[in-house]
């Protein structure tokens, strides 16, 4: 059989095979095959009858073929024809029959390779799948073992830092209590030393100067016959300082622009502020928490107050270092760099006194305190302005909410200098004068309504000062408020006890009283040398009626 | 104390809130002024500045209030004070300070009330002469009539005693009274002191008692400053419990009307200013 032959046989054969491609190319591609075998199996016969003389007929195309054909078949007989054609369709049909058992064989045995493969395939991937969930559970499981493990070892950790960190914070408070009463102790200790010490001091000072102007004195007296002349002489070219030039100021209104009243708003922590003008006052701010801050140009009085803030609770009565320590604080954050020209002069109390029920029944409760309000003054030029026109007052309640806020601060022109005494040249001559035998002996107490006498003034410290004085103007300069350097004394005055039946207890402890040098009767007390006694201007008859303007000074008079 | 404090906020808040602008219904000011003792009989020293200051108290007032009341009430009008009784040296008599008549011109007419003179331990000294002498507590009911508020530019009259205690049989319908317990002192800045005491119970919405301390620490303090010191007070009548109390309430909280304060005194507060003497 040749490759064509066979080749045919296989496509008739592999036809079914083509069962997916389209019906008409394969019929045809079979036809084609068989009409090539047919024409093989024609060739080979009559290539066999001519060999053995027997014509092959084509079954189709024997006639035409015969016809068209120039040179004849061979001729075969019949019989050995219809024997090779019955072998060869004999060997065609077992060729066939065995290829196609040997196909079914194969395709038996590819599709029971196939489904071998396939079972294989699906018990291997089932049986991965299921190793893989078994794995994954596993892992699972054990993520959550140890997550459980590690949030119960960080819960534990984080109790005991915890405890720890407590037990820690309970010691250190309770040190820092420890320390910080030990310290407070210790200050309160060295604070009663030192005020004993300083009041030991102060008086065993002004003894000491008592008794070192008394030999002084004495010494002089002594010399003074012995060398008088040569004493004055002494005294003559002894290079002692008198005097000293001092600048003094005129005190003007001091404007304050929207800029600095709404820092002070800020400060006061204000908000829906409103500006109003007003007769009585130039500027107003309100806000809704109940606080008020007001501007009067023609003071130059800047005041704040919050009648809401609550009074003090009984924790906050504090000992009257602290209360400086909370007006400090709050006075720094008030005035803003300029802090440090103020310093702490006293304070104030306001005190509450409950009282509940109605006559016998009515129960009063001691008076404790509601606020507490510090009091600075000015310094200027390393003197202490007197007087209430320079000066900050900051009160505070509860929680040291600022409650009340007074700040004077006039502007000020530089108005030329001026002779003022100094210290030295003042307590000097106090010293002389406490010896003198031509001092006044008839000298009146001025605050006590039954003029009482004073038994014993002494000295006890100077300080160089500013006091407010009105001066009248000149040609040189204008009328107005002056700040005039002064030297003030703060002395010792001791009353003398009276026999007489008095309309007001007089005072048993000796009393401080200041003394301006010079004297200046309305900016305050004047020593009595003889020409002055020892107050002011002797209160006048006629008081001032008009409101426009004060009247002439005075000394206060107790009523 | 301080379910009291915050009482007392809550009372300013409500006052503030439902009560805005009440302001007294009028100002009726009547003062009693001593400086010439020797006329009155004498028994004590004269005083310089006393007259000055009760004619301080009220020109200071109608320099403020109308501009104030013009302000917070437009059109009203209604707090313009009047001068109605302005008794001077003499004319200060036992009888003149005791008479409980609500006529014009007398004492009770006034809703403010103005002494200024001598005190002795919670007692007015009008002088040693007949019609004249000491004025106890008991001897003066305030309130019977229109009289509100009290205000003594004296000595000690808050001193020899509580306060509250002392000065009950004069509270019969006053709301309020300002003194000293220590010892006060003439003074010639009288125009500044109650210009300041006018404009921060006013305009600066200070309560009363501030409003007074203030003015005190500022002006009255100016003399003494800085040897000496004041303790001035504040006497409340009493109030129910979740009201504030007369002491505490600024000018603009005063009810409108003249319903009197009860009988009985309440709360006192006080001010210690430098070094006082009593």
């Amino acid at each position: 059989m040749n490759k064509a032959a066979l080749f045919s046989i296989l496509a008739v054969f592999a036809s079914p095979l083509f069962a997916g491609i389209p019906e008409k190319p394969a019929k045809a591609l079979a036809a084609a095959a068989v009409d090539t075998a047919k024409a093989s199996l024609a060739q080979k016969a009559a290539s066999a009858a001519g060999s053995s003389g027997i014509e092959v007929v084509p079954a189709t195309a024997a006639a035409p073929v015969a016809k068209d054909t120039a040179k004849p078949a061979p001729k075969v007989s019949a019989k050995d024809s219809a024997a090779a054609r019955n072998k060869a369709v004999k060997d065609s049909v077992n060729a066939r029959r065995k290829f196609v058992r040997d196909s079914i064989a194969v395709r038996a045995k590819a599709i029971k390779d196939s489904a071998d493969a396939r079972n294989k395939f699906v018990r291997d991937s089932t049986l991965a799948r299921r190793k893989a969930i078994r794995d994954s559970s596993a892992a699972r499981n054990r993520f959550v073992r140890d997550s459980i493990a590690t949030v119960q070892k960080a819960k534990q950790d984080s109790l005991a830092a915890a405890r720890k960190a407590a037990h820690e914070a309970a010691l250190a408070r309770a040190k820092a209590v420890r320390d910080s009463l030990a310290l407070a102790k210790k200050t309160k200790d060295s604070l009663a030393a030192a005020l004993k010490a300083a009041k030991a001091d102060s008086t065993k000072a002004a003894m000491a100067l008592a008794a070192a102007v008394k030999r002084a004195n004495d010494s002089v007296v002594a010399a003074r016959k012995a060398a008088h002349a040569d004493s004055l002489k002494a005294a003559a070219s002894r290079p002692r300082i008198d005097s000293v030039s001092v600048k003094r100021y005129r005190i003007m209104n001091r404007p304050l622009n929207k800029d600095q009243m709404k820092f002070f708003q800020a400060q006061f922590g204000m908000k829906d502020a409103a500006k109003p003008e007003s007769t009585g006052v130039n500027w107003i701010c309100r806000d809704k928490k109940g606080g008020v801050l007001t501007y009067e140009a023609g003071y130059s009085d800047l005041g704040y107050a919050n009648e809401t803030v609550p009074m003090l609770s009984e924790k906050e009565y504090l000992p009257d270092s602290l209360i400086r320590t909370k007006t400090d604080v709050l006075l720094k954050g008030l005035l803003k760099g300029k802090a440090d020209q103020y310093v702490f002069s006293n304070y104030e109390i306001t005190l509450v006194q409950k009282k509940e029920g109605e006559g016998k029944a009515a129960k009063v409760y001691p008076p404790v305190p509601a606020y507490y309000c510090g009091r600075y003054v000015r310094k200027l030029d390393e003197r202490l302005v007197l007087g209430d026109a320079f000066q900050v007052r900051v009160g505070y309640g509860e929680g040291g909410a600022p409650q009340f806020f007074s700040f004077r601060d006039p502007a000020l022109a530089e108005s030329g200098p001026m002779k003022a005494p100094t210290k030295e040249r003042i307590l000097d001559s106090l010293g002389r004068w406490t010896k003198s035998r031509t001092r006044p002996r008839r000298i009146y107490y001025p605050y006590h309504p039954d003029s009482l006498r004073v038994r014993d003034i002494k000295p006890i410290k100077a300080f160089d000062s500013y006091v407010v004085a009105q001066e009248k103007a000149t040609g040189t300069q204008p009328g107005a408020a002056y700040l005039m350097p002064a030297v003030t004394v703060l002395a010792e005055v001791t009353v003398a006890r009276s026999a007489r039946k008095l309309s007001q207890p007089q005072p048993v402890e000796p009393v401080l009283l200041h003394f301006n040098f010079p004297c200046r009767p309305e900016s305050g007390l004047c020593w009595p040398d003889g020409k002055q006694a020892m107050q002011s201007a002797p209160p006048t008859a006629s008081a001032p009626a008009k409101p426009s303007a004060p009247g002439k000074p005075s000394a206060p008079t107790p009523k | 104390m301080m379910i009291r404090n915050i009482l007392a906020s809550l009372s300013i808040a409500v006052l503030a809130i439902g009560n805005p602008h009440a302001y007294p219904i009028s100002m009726d000011i009547g003062t009693f002024s001593i400086d010439d003792y020797s006329g009155n009989g004498g028994g004590i020293g004269n005083l310089g500045f006393m007259v000055g200051a009760a004619q301080n108290f009220f020109w200071a007032a109608n320099a403020i209030l109308p501009g104030y009341s013009l302000l917070a009430a437009p059109g009203t009008g209604s707090a313009s004070p009047t001068f109605a009784l302005d008794a001077r040296n003499t004319q200060v008599t036992m009888s003149a300070i005791t008479n409980t008549s609500s006529g014009y011109g007398n004492r009770e007419y006034c809703d403010f009330l103005f002494y200024g003179g001598h005190g002795l331990n919670s007692s007015f000294y009008l002088g040693a002469g007949a019609g004249y002498g000491q004025v106890l507590p008991a001897n003066i009911p305030l309130g019977t009539g229109y009289n509100r508020w009290l205000l003594t530019n004296s000595c000690s009259m808050f001193n020899g005693g509580t306060p509250a205690i002392v000065w009950q049989p004069a509270f019969k319908g006053i709301k309020a009274m300002l003194g000293f317990k220590s010892f006060a002192f003439d003074n010639n800045l009288s125009w500044e002191l109650f210009n300041e005491f006018w404009v921060n119970w006013t305009y600066r919405e200070q309560s009363l008692l501030n409003s007074f301390f203030d003015a005190q620490a500022n002006y009255g303090y100016k003399h003494l400053y800085p040897g000496k010191g004041l303790e001035p007070g504040c006497l409340s009548a009493e109030v129910p419990p979740m009201r504030i109390d007369y002491c505490r309430e600024a000018f603009k909280y005063v009810n409108h009307d003249y319903t009197a304060a009860t009988a009985n005194t309440g709360y006192y507060y006080s001010k210690v200013i430098g070094s006082p003497q009593y």
